[in-house]
């Protein structure tokens, strides 16, 4: 080990310890200024406000409350972006049929432990996209832990396992579809309430505001679903799942189905 | 003291995690390369944990740990497994 190498272990060894030191022990003073502090204190105190419900979001968890109502525009426009990709894939896979019926898969062992895991995997993907009002999570989270699931099971099993249990290509651009047009539809739907009854109302509106008296019900047979934010997580979860699970088809694909649907391509072109 | 605590825990997981890109980068076996990046995401967890992060820890654990290994692991299947000198 040369010289240079040694500065630079030690160089960057008190750079962490340094950097850890500042965020954790707040060596850089009061860390957030005056103004940003009185920010935050407004989203802690409105997250869930049962006595101003016109500001409120009314769920307990405030990072949702801030992802799905307070700044619900900038996440609709992630999703947009986050789809486009997954179109852009979709739109290059086209045409592209599973033939190949290959099972190989690896040992007897991991099939059976993953038989056991992939369940436990997807109630607790459930679990975190239907709480993610309440506890720390929400869609993203719980679709993309869903998610794995595929994953394990094309590497553990195969393909043509995957396509055998119902899991296409076709279905899952299905089931993402409807994720995304049930994310649109939660968006508008206070709108076009107040359309029908001639009240005036906003897009991505949650609860009543002090200007339009419509609003989604917090509250539904006395479980707290906060309006929207419920909707909203459930929707995404579907369809983050379902992309995540889609993506990992189209890179799985064998080259040889895609070199056959592209001379296909050709011919009719 | 709950202070030092996890200023102590978080400079230890840092370094470990400095370290196991260290790994990833020479390595030349991409396959061990991917295992020493998915070891770095999971400290990477749990320095998220440690600083009071857990929506980003739900999130990274599955894409971190889960998917993104997965999806490396698949680009090398479909090219070379080892990278050359």
């Amino acid at each position: 080990m040369s010289l240079r190498h040694l500065i630079v272990i030690i160089a960057t060894v008190v750079l962490i310890v340094t950097l850890s030191y500042a965020i954790t022990m707040r060596a850089l003073g009061p860390v957030p200024l005056f103004k940003v502090r009185r920010v935050s204190e407004f989203y802690l105190t409105n997250a869930f406000n049962p006595f101003n419900k016109t500001i409120s979001a009314m769920t307990p968890e405030v990072v949702t409350s801030i992802i799905w109502d307070y700044r619900g525009l900038d996440t609709l426009f992630e999703t947009a972006v986050f789809y486009l990709a997954i179109i852009a894939t979709a739109m290059l896979y086209r045409g592209v049929i599973v033939r190949r019926k290959t099972q190989v898969g690896l040992s007897p062992i991991v099939k059976t432990a993953t038989k056991i895991v992939v369940p436990s995997i997807i109630v607790i993907a459930i679990a975190v996209a239907l709480h993610g009002h309440l506890t720390p999570g929400g869609g993203f989270q719980g679709g993309s832990i869903a998610a794995v699931t595929f994953a394990l099971i094309l590497v553990t099993f195969s393909l043509y396992t995957l396509n055998k249990i119902g899991a296409c290509k076709e279905k899952l651009l299905a089931l993402r579809s409807l994720g995304l047009l049930s994310l649109i539809a939660t968006s508008i739907i206070v709108f076009v309430m107040g359309m029908l009854l001639g009240i005036r109302a906003f897009i991505l509106q949650n609860q009543a505001k002090l200007v339009s008296i419509i609003g989604l019900p917090y509250k539904m047979y006395n479980f707290l679903i906060s309006g929207s934010c419920f909707f909203f997580n459930v929707s995404e979860a579907l369809a983050v799942s379902m992309a995540f699970g889609l993506l990992f088809i189209f890179i799985s694909i064998f080259e040889e189905d895609v070199e056959e649907a592209l001379k296909r391509r050709e011919e009719v072109e | 003291m709950m202070g030092l605590f996890i200023l102590f825990v978080s400079c230890v997981v840092s370094i470990l995690a400095l370290v196991a890109t260290y790994l990833a980068i020479v390595e030349r076996d991409l396959l061990k390369a991917i295992l020493y990046s998915a070891i770095q995401s999971t400290l990477f967890a749990f320095l998220y944990y440690i600083l009071i992060a857990p929506d980003i820890v739900l999130v990274y654990i599955p894409v971190a740990i889960g998917l993104y290994p997965l999806l490396m692991v698949i680009v090398v299947k479909k090219s070379e497994r080892f990278e050359k000198p």
